[in-house]
């Protein structure tokens, strides 16, 4: 056997231990760039996906309209190929289609519209109930719906006008979002408000139907998520881009895709992601350095009296290097591929966990962190070789310890504190550690916290020692005098104390993160759903979702209706406000005040509606002075089927008149005035401005053959709200003056309409969607009208709708409805604690549960997200480097119960029991370990506070609720309670070891 | 043995060679002009008590410390002329030391012979002549046995007598051994004793061994005295004779103090012989 290995076999526990450690050190080093390169991938890869193909798609068409010539979009499919496209596209799919109308059915006395198509393939595409592939000019498949309307099945013929077309097949309709269709909708039939449809169902047609009709024919690309790597990333954008403008220039066509703002959201998180791990992995290697540069220097002891002998009997330079530093070396080197192949296992593990089995890549950059982090023992080799060459052989064979120059010391531990105090001031003071501006470099701050605190304990400990040194010297406490001598005597076992510093905090750091952003993952994704659980239903016409969820759940705990229009322009909640404090998810982060304050304004108390019903309506109005031209007063009214209507009083004379206006037939069941309209435009020549009052009075309805006077409350000032500052009111219950000023802002509509329709709603919106002016807003209702509301109520986010929607009180958006809504879903939000009956009960209602939602997705998804991976890394890497301290100590506690081993002889040759010597050892290893324990604690609980909020991961965002940031004390005790068992243990074991091999002959041998 | 070659012993002269070290009361004075001449080929002890400077001595010969006056030949070579990779060679190729603790001239992981093998596989081939076979050398010494156990299990004098063989291994001209017998039982001391009378008488080499066993030097042909960082006194096949340093001082032995004690005044009376020591009072008058 080789000597070097010989000698590595003889120093077995210390070769292990430090191969172990310095694998762990490559392993913590390498992980991180080799999970970057995975989580990389697996986030472009999920990018791309979440972003749906008709985001990543490439749409090329004819942007005139319908063309006969499609030939300059076939070209678009021989440039993609040109350019390359299809390495990471499908083959381009031309489809084309023409509009074409059905005309001559019973079923369909005003026609219908409907697509003809042509597709390639799309006949394996169809589900064929029954028939098969058109495959003859005007042949064509039918959907069973269309089918069914039409009473035209196999082989009967539909006239369109484009021609005629047999039918050759019927087909189901198809799922619009499977991939094929690339976001294409030919399954479009509809029925307007259950009468007549007014759109089948795309017929799909051979391509020779088509030939010399005008068509739009559309090139569409889509993208394979699968087969873009994270470093194609700006060939594809730049491939991308000279295809569009390939296509734009000349061809002259139009070209559309949005990949470049899912690969920019891609890229924002990657960047996020590389930040968090470089700034980590920087933390991680320089800890790794530190921990190997004090073992291999520490182990180097152990070689001493070889390197000595070999130096004696006069050997060359490489055989005394060979000796002193050959061990380590070969360690160091054998714990590189170790740890890379640890790395490249642990990360695809981590992979096939975390990140659905993205591919693990070796990366350069994982190989430079390995060697990054064996660096620090590297160097300790190199110091040692140094050492062997410049130190006198004398001094060797003595054995004479090697203290450290006071001086250097206080200069090198000066110089690292001050460069993490002066880090962490660069931090403060730019503001990275305010929050304001989340950054993955305040992730500096628990490391740089730890080792100023650190190296003022190494300091401080000392002292501490020399004054309870003082009192033990007269005591019995034989144990304790003994360990605080060692403490004294033997600086170099402080590094232990900062390695442990900086592990725990470091690991403290990353265990209250932890629980800070399982709380907050929690709180956002409850606040980003609205309640604990929601369920997303349907039901018959027949059905009031809003009185079917009261009844359900009548103490208004559990269940809340809710309905959601989500569009392009605006997001609009409605919800039923009486429910809301219950059921919805409100932090208490989030002033509860507001809460309260948007159940008061979504639920007004409505003044009784103003309703004019009947033939005429008449009023008595002083005009004063006389205005030219004169106004003309006139009521907006809604009738009962929601139209709107005019009650005209006609011009108005200066003085006092009465003024009669004829009502809409449509009133004679009652219209609801929603505004009162002095409508005046100035003359010719005339400016814009105006000054009259009028005094309005005994407003009476004609109803059949009577008068009928309207409830005095409209003579209330109150009642009423100017449309603008320059109209002022005054009422006393029998008469309202109005002064007007302005010809602009005529418009005097009341605070409410007649029940149950408000003409104005209350609407509480997002900072981000208030519009300029809250108190005259308009929102487009569920059935796509405008809707008029105040949104005066400004919040900053909103359950369920985050930082950009509004709300409204449900019952009150009902009412408001004119027509069927569109594009509307319906909801039940529950509360955790919903007992399971209320669902049964809307079962049993009729209403049908589609899906349920519940905040584990979304909390899923924060957890998978690029900064959740991001911070994911940091604890790993914490908890590595937890292991590493705990490793490097153990070690230490070993080597320097070894090194006790004369100490100990002398020790129990004088007498002392063994008992008090192995009380010695484990209250000097406590005396090390335990300072260490607490100030890093201490450096977790400061950084936490200090910068958690400016960690990109914690950091709120607009729509969020703010961070809690609560001191998990339980978990840290038990953190450190298990960092102390085990520091513990190593600690008793090592002096067992060390009392057990105590040999007096050792006296007879020079103390080593 | 394979390869004795006798008579290769170097010289060793010494000239008022005084060593000063520094300590916390200032420089101590470890030897204070040593005056010593060794010839090649013979086995010495240096005896003296604890801190008499008698390692200090060994060092200075072994090249590990310079003196601070004076001047060492070994072999005619003017040690303060040679630097320190000189010196390095020196040791590698002519030089031995066995150092007191035996543990500390061998490898403990390693087996007698590869302890040997070690020795010489060190390097600086070019600095010395062939080799001895190893295997040929601890039968030559009769320490075959140890061939291949582990230093570890061995007991002291075993280590020993291997360190011993581990630095003829090199083929020095000059063995330095420091209390080579320290720790060990008679049995052991004698083995070790019987080693270095095999090494000397077979390979011709000189040996210098310092100890404060009166018996181990007693075993010698030659003794050393040492007091004081002086050579005192030496002793040459049993006969006991007191050393005139250069500048004419005279270190009595110790039976010869207990009649005239430091501090007395002699009388000395110049024979043709030599000189006789008188106390005044006990001195016939001179004419």
């Amino acid at each position: 056997m080789p000597p070097i290995l010989a000698a590595l076999r003889w120093r077995l526990g210390a070769t292990v231990a430090l191969l172990a450690v310095a694998v762990l050190a490559v392993f913590s080093a390498a992980f991180g760039p080799l999970f970057l390169g995975a989580a990389d991938s697996a986030d472009l890869h999920a990018t791309l996906v979440s972003a749906t193909f008709d985001r990543t798609q490439i749409n090329a068409g004819d942007v005139t309209g319908p063309v006969v010539d499609v030939s300059p979009v076939l070209e678009t499919v021989r440039i993609a190929d040109r350019l390359g496209l299809r390495r990471w596209y499908r083959a381009g799919v031309v489809s084309r289609d023409v509009g074409t109308s059905v005309t001559d059915q019973p079923a369909l006395p005003y026609g219908a519209q409907g697509d003809l198509v042509y597709r390639p393939g799309v006949c394996a595409h169809l589900s064929f109930v029954s028939g098969r592939c058109p495959s003859r000019p005007f042949q064509a498949t039918e959907t069973a719906r269309d089918a069914r309307l039409l009473g035209l099945g196999l082989g009967q013929r539909v006239l369109t006008g484009e021609g005629t077309l047999t039918i050759t097949g019927i087909v189901r309709a198809g799922d619009a979002a499977a991939p094929y269709w690339l976001g294409d909708s030919y399954f479009n039939y509809f029925l307007r408000g259950g009468g007549a449809p007014d759109i089948l169902d795309a017929f799909f047609t051979p391509l020779s139907t088509l030939t010399g009709m005008s068509q739009v024919a559309t090139a569409q690309f889509a993208l394979r998520p699968t087969q873009v790597q994270p470093g194609q990333v700006p060939a594809l954008r730049q491939t991308v881009d000279t295809f569009q403008y390939q296509v734009r220039n000349r061809l002259d066509l139009g070209t559309s895709t949005a990949l470049g703002g899912v690969l920019s959201t891609y890229t924002a998180q990657s960047n996020q992601v590389v930040s968090i791990v470089g700034v980590v992995a920087i933390q991680l290697v320089l800890l790794t350095d530190f921990v190997l540069y004090v073992l291999v220097v520490r182990t180097a002891a152990a070689r001493r009296s070889e390197v000595a002998l070999a130096r004696l009997r006069g050997g060359s330079l490489a055989s005394v290097l060979a000796i002193g530093v050959g061990e380590p070396l070969v360690i160091l080197v054998a714990s590189l591929p170790l740890g890379l192949a640890l790395a490249w296992v642990g990360v695809q593990l981590a992979s096939r966990l975390t990140l659905g089995g993205a591919p693990v890549p070796l990366s350069l950059l994982g190989l430079l962190a390995a060697l990054a982090a064996l660096l620090g023992g590297l160097l300790a080799v190199a110091a040692g070789s140094r050492r062997l060459v410049t130190r006198p052989l004398v001094d060797e064979l003595r054995a004479a310890a090697e203290r450290p120059s006071p001086a250097v010391r206080a200069a090198i531990e000066g110089a690292a504190v001050a460069l993490a105090v002066a880090g962490l001031v660069e931090l403060a003071t730019s503001g990275q550690l305010s929050g304001g501006h989340p950054n993955p470099v305040a992730l500096f701050a628990p490391g740089l916290i730890a080792i100023a605190v650190a190296i003022v304990g190494v300091r401080l400990l000392p002292l501490a020692c020399r004054v309870l040194i003082r009192r033990t010297r007269f005591s019995r406490r034989l144990a304790l005098g003994l360990a605080l001598r060692q403490v004294i005597r033997r600086p170099a076992v402080l590094r232990q104390i900062l390695i442990l510093t900086v592990a725990v905090g470091l690991s403290g750091f990353a265990l209250i993160g932890w629980s800070v952003a399982g709380t907050n993952r929690t709180l956002r994704a409850d606040f980003d759903l609205g309640a604990a659980k929601v369920l997303r239903v349907s039901f018959p016409a027949s059905v009031n979702l809003l009185d079917a969820v009261r009844r359900a759940d009548p103490s208004g705990r559990y269940a809340m209706a809710a309905m959601e229009s989500r569009t392009a322009n605006q997001d609009l909640l409605a919800l039923d406000p009486t429910r809301l404090a219950r059921v919805a998810y409100w932090p208490s982060s989030i002033d509860p005040a507001t809460l309260r304050r948007i159940q008061r304004w979504l639920q007004p108390k409505l003044v009784p509606a103003m309703v004019l019903t009947g033939t005429a309506a008449r009023m008595t109005v002083d005009l004063s002075p006389a205005v030219s031209p004169t106004p003309d007063l006139q009521f907006s009214l809604l009738d009962s089927s929601g139209n709107a209507q005019v009650a005209d009083f006609g011009y108005l004379q200066p003085g006092l008149h009465t003024y009669t206006a004829p009502l809409p037939q449509a009133c004679l069941g009652g219209c609801f005035v929603t505004d009162l309209d002095p409508d005046w435009y100035p003359g010719l020549g005339q400016v814009g401005r105006v000054h009259y009052t009028l005094d309005l009075s005994q407003l009476e309805a004609e109803d059949g053959s009577s008068w009928r006077a309207l409830p005095g409350l409209i003579y209330h000032a109150d009642y009423w709200v100017p449309s603008s500052g320059s109209t002022s009111l005054s009422g006393d219950g029998r008469q309202l003056s109005m002064t007007v000023t302005d010809s602009t802002s005529q418009l005097v509509p009341p605070e409410a309409a007649p029940a149950p329709l408000p003409s104005r709603l209350r609407a509480v919106s997002t900072a981000a969607s208030q519009p300029t002016n809250p108190v005259h807003n308009s929102l487009q209702d569920f059935d796509g009208t405008d809707l008029n509301v105040n949104t005066s109520l400004q919040v900053q986010a909103l359950p369920n709708l985050g930082s950009v929607g509004s709300l409204i009180s449900m019952p009150l958006a009902i009412r408001a409805e004119r027509g069927t809504p569109v594009d509307t879903s319906y909801y039940v939000w529950l509360a955790a604690s919903a007992p399971a009956r209320i669902t049964a009960r809307l079962r049993a209602d009729g209403i049908r549960v589609l899906s349920v939602q519940t905040p584990a997705r979304a909390i899923a998804a924060y957890e998978e997200s690029g900064l959740g991976l991001g911070y994911r890394f940091f604890v790993f890497a914490a908890g590595a480097a937890a292991a590493l301290a705990l490793a490097a100590s153990v070690l230490a506690f070993y080597l320097t119960a070894r090194r006790r081993a004369f100490e100990l002889a002398v020790m129990r040759a004088l007498g002392v029991p063994d008992r008090t010597l192995f009380r010695a050892l484990v209250l000097e290893q406590a005396l090390v370990a335990l300072p260490g324990l607490v100030l890093g604690a201490l450096a977790a609980v400061a950084a936490a506070l200090l910068a958690l909020a400016a960690v990109p991961e914690f950091a709120s965002n607009a729509g969020q609720p703010p961070l809690q940031l609560t001191i998990p004390v339980p978990l840290l005790l038990a953190l450190l309670g298990a960092l102390a068992l085990v520091l513990g243990a190593a600690a008793v074991l090592a002096a067992r070891l060390a009392v057990a091999r105590v040999d007096l002959g050792q006296l007879r041998l020079e103390p080593r | 043995m394979s390869q004795p070659t006798p008579g290769r012993g170097m010289s060793v002269h010494c000239e008022r060679v005084v060593l000063l070290y520094p300590s916390d009361e200032g420089e101590v004075a470890a030897l204070r002009g040593i005056d010593l001449d060794i010839e090649g080929g013979e086995m010495l002890a240096i005896l003296g008590p604890s801190s008499s400077g008698k390692s200090s001595l060994l060092a200075v010969l072994a090249g590990l410390l310079q003196p601070s006056s004076g001047r060492i030949w070994l072999g005619g070579r003017e040690l303060a002329k040679a630097s320190s990779r000189e010196l390095s060679r020196m040791r590698a190729a002519s030089v031995s030391l066995v150092l007191q603790d035996p543990s500390r001239n061998l490898l403990p992981y390693a087996t007698g012979l590869q302890n040997l093998e070690f020795a010489q596989r060190l390097g600086r081939a070019h600095a010395r002549g062939p080799l001895p076979d190893p295997l040929g050398l601890l039968r030559g010494l009769r320490l075959e046995q140890l061939a291949e156990r582990l230093v570890s299990v061995m007991g002291g004098g075993e280590q020993q007598q291997l360190a011993i063989a581990a630095s003829v291994a090199l083929g020095p001209e000059l063995l330095l051994l420091d209390e080579p017998t320290n720790q060990l039982d008679p049995r052991g001391r004698d083995e070790v004793l019987e080693s270095l009378r095999a090494v000397n008488r077979q390979l011709g080499t000189t040996i210098v061994c310092v100890t404060h066993d009166e018996s181990v030097a007693a075993a010698l042909p030659r003794t050393v005295r040492i007091r004081d960082g002086l050579v005192g006194a030496e002793e040459r096949e049993g006969q006991l004779f007191a050393v005139v340093a250069r500048e004419g001082s005279v270190q009595l032995p110790e039976p010869v103090l207990e009649v005239l004690p430091p501090g007395s005044l002699v009388r000395v009376r110049q024979r043709p012989d030599g000189a006789e020591l008188l106390r005044p009072d006990k001195a016939p008058p001179e004419g």
